[in-house]
């Protein structure tokens, strides 16, 4: 690999991101190259600062007063209303309550749900009809639906917070349309659970998960504005 | 800047499971969503240390604006917070809540340009909340509150923060690639910075 | 120009009905090559875009009142994006863009339909509730709606088109396409299909199409009903699964049989010794194989 190269493999050269052919013949280089060595350390340096950098900062002591102020201002008007101020997310019942998993986006789980990876906006298409391979046994399945539910659960964090953003005739049909599959996923689980080792119901499952997290995933980014 | 007694040692938000999240904290969070006020301050005390120095960050240093931001957080996370599921750390849920709030508070006052073009919009050398500290990190503070909005975002979500590229993609609704571009093009302007 | 346009837009006004909104006409001229990439935001109104043989873009507009055309960029890029005067409330806005006919377009609106035509580059086009009208030659296409129907009259070695309770209608001839929905019916009919990935939860999949030797087709869906219709020459191997639902043949004698534990129903069978790979997998919706035209 030429300087020039390699000039631009060195942020993730520094961060560890660089593939495992890759390093070998970046580190050789770094070693000999007195600019490339300079910009390393450079990078280390600026990389330590940042994690010197205070991770907590206390806040002005007054700022609970008007926060605390706003949420009892809220609180009356919601008891005047008569209702409780809940998400307008339709929770699926399908899941069960128990699933408390480490809300990581693991590399396996991006993978499965973009599968157009970044180049969704460099604009190439990844030119397969499919995406990852559906897993053989429900083992594997097993992992599989813990990542989707990972991905799940940060998506509809996120739509939860850009709801402003989406039209009320739009929300309603996002929900209906979530409902619709998420009555297919209980199907298909009560199925699979008569018949566990029904390899067909293993990838319709599979292919049902990856229908609900491209729609939250489409979603959101349709809706973060323009 | 006082610095809290709250600072983790790991890098950024990796979300403990619920084991890891002691008891107690769990119990506030139940208690705030039935409605208990006096919880949701219990959780604000633990917590807004770690989200005003993101939001003052977000805000290239700027006092007023963050401590906007930080309240402007917490009012959602009040009103949203029916909605946490527990499945990851309130932390965690409460840190995607400010960068979200941020986004989303921008789009309301910024024109659509900024979103529409790529984020290279112009550095702004913020007044920053100051106070006697070590000479080391005020330099770094200030060099990075004087960074471009996007380069900023970048930076302070990936090397202060410890956010990977493909989640500060998500959330920005950017590319990975162009999450890498800023990331160098911080890196390059601190280091050119923190010189003079 | 401009002169005229005043002229057409006076006209307009004085013949319009009292009813009507006065909108903003301006017109825009861009200079952007034949290799270069376009992205044009209107989230109300419609986006209409024209492939032509310049490396000139030409965008006229219709604003609503207060809204702004933002434009920019250069000779390998251009974006134009119209900005309403009330985020809360926006009106439509129409655009009628005209661009070098090889160059990438990029579309994004929120309730605006989009309208593409005679554009050969790659295509990007996303709505909320909007509905997108593709036809031409596109080097690759990729539609997403939440709401929206999506209609397709192309030829395109690569498609993606996505809706949740849209339609999508697709007529032409592609290498490689996968149409998704939600509850919208996906109807696909015509030319040479080598991959196609077709799959509902509720909606109907009616495919009349040619399908290609060498070629593999995966139907799926949860309950949406599956309608296949062949032409007669057609050589497939079919391999059909429904956990709990029918099937119809009248392709051949072949009749389906109870599926595992005596439930659904399950088919497989070779029509002309196999060729082109068909599998069909639905849970509980009927799926039915017929000649088609």
């Amino acid at each position: 690999m030429s300087h020039e190269v390699i000039r631009h493999l060195l942020d993730d050269y520094v961060t560890g991101d660089l593939a495992d052919d890759a390093r070998a013949p970046v580190a050789d280089h770094v070693a000999g190259c007195e600019i490339c060595r300079a910009e390393v350390e450079d990078l280390r340096r600026i990389l330590a600062k940042a994690a010197e950098l205070p991770k907590s900062v206390d806040p002005p002591p007054e700022a609970w007063q008007s926060i605390r102020a706003s949420i009892e201002r809220e609180k009356i008007a919601v008891a005047e209303r008569g209702e409780r101020v809940a998400s307008w997310w339709q929770r699926p019942s399908v899941v069960a309550a128990a699933v408390l998993l480490a809300v990581v986006l693991s590399s396996a789980g991006t993978a499965l749900y973009m599968d157009r990876g970044d180049s969704a906006a460099a604009g190439s298409p990844v030119p397969t009809a499919t995406t990852a391979a559906t897993p053989a046994t429900l083992a594997a399945f097993t992992v599989e639906e813990n990542n989707y539910l990972r991905n799940v659960a940060v998506l509809q964090d996120m739509l939860d917070q850009q709801e402003a953003s989406l039209a009320p005739e739009t929300v309603a049909q996002l929900k209906v349309s979530l409902r619709t599959i998420d009555e297919a996923i209980l199907e298909a689980r009560l199925a699979l659970a008569r018949d566990p080792a029904n390899q067909t119901l293993i990838e319709m499952l599979s292919g049902n998960y990856k229908q609900k997290v491209d729609l939250l995933r489409r979603t959101t980014e349709l809706t973060r504005g323009s | 800047m006082k610095t809290s007694a709250v600072v983790s040692d790991t890098i950024g938000p990796h979300p403990s499971t619920i084991g890891e999240e002691n008891a107690a904290a769990l119990e506030s969070v139940r208690r705030a969503q039935a409605g208990d006020v006096d919880a949701f301050e219990a959780l604000y005390r633990q917590h807004s240390g770690r989200i005003y120095a993101l939001c003052l960050r977000l805000k290239a240093g700027d006092s007023t604006d963050a401590t906007e931001l930080m309240q402007d957080v917490f009012i959602r996370a009040w009103r949203r917070i029916s909605t946490f599921r527990g499945d990851s750390a309130f932390g965690s849920w409460l840190h995607r809540l400010a960068v979200n709030t941020m986004l989303e508070n921008a789009r309301g006052e910024r024109r659509r340009i900024a979103r529409v073009l790529p984020m290279d919009d112009t550095s702004r050398l913020e007044g920053a909340a100051r106070s006697s500290g070590v000479d080391l990190r005020m330099d770094m503070e200030e060099a990075v509150a004087s960074l471009p909005q996007g380069a900023r975002l970048a930076f302070v979500l990936h090397d202060v923060e410890g956010y990977q590229h493909q989640e500060i993609a998500t959330q920005l609704g950017v590319s990975v690639g162009t999450i890498k571009a800023q990331l160098h093009r911080a890196r390059r302007l601190l280091r050119e910075r923190l010189e003079r | 120009m401009l002169r005229r346009w005043l002229i057409v837009a006076l006209l307009a006004l004085t013949f319009a009905p009292s009813s009507l909104v006065a909108q903003k006409k301006l017109e825009r001229r861009l200079a952007l090559g034949m290799e270069g990439a376009i992205r044009i935001s209107n989230m109300v109104g419609s986006v209409v875009v024209h492939g032509w043989n310049k490396d000139t873009v030409l965008v006229r507009a219709a604003l609503a009142p207060g809204d702004q055309l933002f434009s920019g960029g250069g000779y390998t890029g251009v974006k134009m994006f119209v900005e309403s005067a009330s985020e809360h409330e926006p009106k439509p806005s129409q655009l009628e863009v005209w661009v070098p006919s090889r160059v990438r377009l990029w579309i994004k609106t929120a309730t605006a339909s989009i309208d593409v035509s005679g554009v050969d580059g790659g295509l990007d086009l996303y709505v909320v509730s909007g509905s997108i009208d593709v036809a031409g030659n596109p080097r690759e296409l990729n539609a997403e709606a939440i709401d929206g129907d999506i209609h397709i009259n192309a030829t395109t070695p690569w498609v993606r088109a996505k809706s949740a309770t849209g339609t999508i209608v697709f007529q032409g001839a592609s290498a490689d396409a996968a149409f998704t929905t939600v509850s919208g019916a996906i109807k696909v009919a015509g030319g040479v299909f080598e991959r196609t990935k077709i799959e509902t939860v509720t909606g109907p999949i009616i495919f009349s199409g040619h399908l290609d030797r060498s070629g593999s087709f995966d139907f799926d869906t949860h309950s949406g009903a599956i309608d296949i219709a062949i032409p007669d020459r057609t050589a497939a191997s079919f391999s059909v699964v429904s956990i709990a639902g029918k099937i119809a043949n009248s392709l051949s004698k072949v009749a389906p049989v109870a599926g595992r534990f005596g439930r659904g129903s399950e088919l497989t069978m070779d029509t002309r010794d196999g060729g082109a790979k068909v599998t069909v997998r639905t849970f509980k919706g009927t799926v039915t194989l017929r000649r088609g035209g």
